[in-house]
């Protein structure tokens, strides 16, 4: 297949008085077309920070470098910021967390969604209002025309990040990027924006997906990518990591998930917190949490190896079956 | 279409937002009855700037017309306010300076707005080295009493009532710079700001889209109320001597001719400082009544 999006060895190191953070630290993969990744882990794993890397949309005291960063065969990495406006919003969109403060109160949805396609389509008002109106139906707005006459304020946060998607999808952007796009959003609108990027994924080339919520990219994503303290644990086909999951942190991912049907047992986690990327624990960084550490997990660094058919694992016990 | 289904619950409220918006500045405004009564003010001086000419019962007094017989006469029903040493008639020359007045406080806003709100905002959007420049320059501009350095300014270029306009105009501009690029510094880091960013929008496109619409609530309280002190500012120079110059009906000027006649004919400093007095009220009252209504903290979403 055809790869859309090309990430070898991302590095994103921000440089600060009292050391290098290491954001991210060497995470690798792939989108092809028509793919749906969910990104998942805790927070402050690097799962946004690779998005906006990827993007280069980083402040200028981070170091962003890869072995390789392509988009469409474009490296991402050599442009200059006047080539990423045209990049921005034409290749590559993104949604973010909290639809209503990433919309302009001052400016009727018409407006700000015309500004975006003139700018990139080169086209006159009245098609870009077409364009937009289309967009609006796309994504299931009723009443399209009265939205694109409202200010921000007279809609709810689930119609501002319908809004967003349109106006995302407005360019036919190759790659779209959903940072945590429900995270703002209460659980019944949740379930409709989820049920929407689900649709739309034929709309563009590729998804990428950024949510602590396992559910949702087992919904709508074909692999998944589970990151840790900057490092890539376990990625690959959403039902081989669901159901076969690999990495002991993926298996306490899982296992946090509440469920009903066991009434009786208290709701597992996983116990201690994400380490310092400044200070990262020597070898796996996982192992301070790990339950099946072993002395070797605390001095080398696990390789990413394939367990199955493009299922990857970073994990000394993934070749000898599992830690189970 | 897709998704339709799940959406039928939402509605939209269907508004005209514009004329909402300006309807809810009205009422408010009407509601602040201070701030109305400054409005109120304002528009009759306005009227009085317009008409001026056509209302002053002896326009050709604003000039330099002698009538010495009637000199320094108290006010009577022929001579309203009275007349001053060269026998002019006080009210017609007020009326007609109302004119110079808000007409050198408009032009003097209009100057430091166009100096002051592009500088603020591109130093406030872009930061670093070019916001600490432009910061240091204004800091210098803000270091000498505003009166001051307008006088300094307006000597130099040669005392007149527009070298008094361009003066005032050099010296206000910093303040308008400080306060966009406050508001600039707060909104680069807006998450619609950052998102038009993603969209590929353009620096120019996002200061004049994005950063100066959301800033023009506190531009607009602050003119309204620098209009007051610019008027106040023109009159100073004039009562200086470095700003309008005889025989111009100005009413600073007035005051400062009439000082000499104070204990003998004290109308003719007492009318112009009233009409100075109320004009700097009207928009004292009316900008406090529009911080009340724009101001960001209390505008409602």
């Amino acid at each position: 297949m055809e790869q859309l999006l090309q990430v070898e060895n991302l590095k994103t190191y921000f440089k600060l008085i009292d050391g290098t953070v290491k954001a991210v630290d060497g995470v690798s993969f792939s989108v092809n077309h028509g793919e749906a990744l969910g990104i998942a882990g805790e927070t402050g794993s690097g799962k946004s920070v690779t998005v906006k890397s990827i993007m280069r949309n980083m402040p200028s005291y981070a170091e962003i470098t890869a072995d390789k960063l392509t988009l469409e065969g474009i490296d991402l990495l050599k442009l200059s910021n006047k080539e990423l406006q045209d990049i921005w919003g034409k290749k590559i969109a993104m949604i973010f967390q909290n639809p209503t403060s990433f919309i302009n109160p001052l400016f009727t949805i018409e407006k700000q969604m015309t500004d975006v396609i003139c700018f990139h389509e080169k086209i006159k008002k009245a098609e870009a209002v077409k364009i937009a109106r289309n967009m609006l139906v796309l994504v299931g707005m009723p009443d399209p025309d009265a939205v694109l006459k409202s200010y921000p304020f007279q809609l709810s946060g689930g119609m501002i990040q319908r809004i967003m998607i349109a106006l995302s999808l407005s360019c036919n952007p190759s790659l779209l990027i959903a940072d945590e796009p429900t995270t703002a959003l209460d659980v019944t609108i949740q379930a409709q924006i989820i049920k929407l990027l689900g649709d739309i994924k034929t709309h563009t080339s590729g998804l990428i997906l950024i949510t602590h919520n396992l559910a949702i990219i087992t919904e709508i994503c074909d692999k998944v990518a589970i990151m840790y303290a900057g490092k890539m644990m376990e990625w690959g086909g959403v039902n081989q990591v669901m159901k076969e999951p690999a990495h002991p942190y993926t298996q306490g991912l899982l296992a946090a998930i509440p469920r009903l049907s066991n009434e009786s047992k208290k709701l597992e986690f996983i116990p201690g917190n994400i380490p310092s990327t400044v200070d990262p624990p020597k070898g796996c960084r996982f192992s301070p949490r790990c339950p099946y550490a072993k002395p070797v997990c605390t001095q080398e660094e696990p390789p990413m190896v394939e367990i199955a058919p493009s299922h990857f694992v970073a994990c000394h016990c993934a070749g000898e079956g599992g830690c189970r | 279409m897709e998704g339709q289904n799940t959406t039928q619950e939402l509605t939209v409220q269907q508004a005209p937002a514009q004329t909402k918006s300006k309807n809810t500045v009205w009422r408010q405004l009407r509601k602040n009855k201070l701030s109305f009564f400054g409005l109120l003010v304002i528009v009759f001086f306005l009227l009085l700037a317009v008409f001026g000419p056509w209302i002053a019962p002896y326009p050709e007094d604003a000039g330099s017309n002698t009538k010495i017989e009637e000199r320094l006469q108290s006010p009577s029903t022929e001579h309203w306010f009275g007349t001053d040493d060269m026998g002019r008639d006080i009210f017609s020359r007020v009326v007609i300076g109302t004119r110079v007045s808000l007409l050198v406080g408009v032009v003097a806003i209009f100057i430091t707005m166009c100096i002051g709100i592009p500088l603020g905002a591109i130093a406030g959007y872009y930061g670093g080295k070019l916001d600490e420049c432009v910061m240091r320059i204004t800091d210098v501009f803000l270091a000498f009493p505003y009166l001051i350095l307008a006088m300094a300014i307006a000597v130099i270029l040669k005392p007149g009532l527009y070298s008094a306009m361009v003066a005032i105009s050099l010296t206000w501009w910093p303040y308008y710079t400080r306060l966009v690029r406050g508001q600039a510094l707060s909104l680069r880091n807006q998450s619609f700001v950052h998102a038009a960013k993603m969209m590929g929008a353009k620096n120019s496109h996002i200061i004049f889209r994005h950063i100066l619409p959301n800033c023009i609530g506190p531009i607009i309280v602050n003119a309204s109320l620098d209009m007051g002190l610019i008027i106040l500012a023109t009159a100073s120079l004039g009562f200086i001597g470095v700003g309008a110059q005889p025989p111009m009906a100005e009413w600073g000027l007035m005051i400062s001719t009439g000082r000499e006649f104070f204990m003998t004919a004290p109308w003719m400093t007492f009318f112009p400082g009233l009409a100075i007095f109320l004009t700097v009220l009207g928009f004292n009252l009316l900008g406090d009544g529009l911080r009340d209504i724009l101001d960001p903290q209390s505008r409602p979403r």
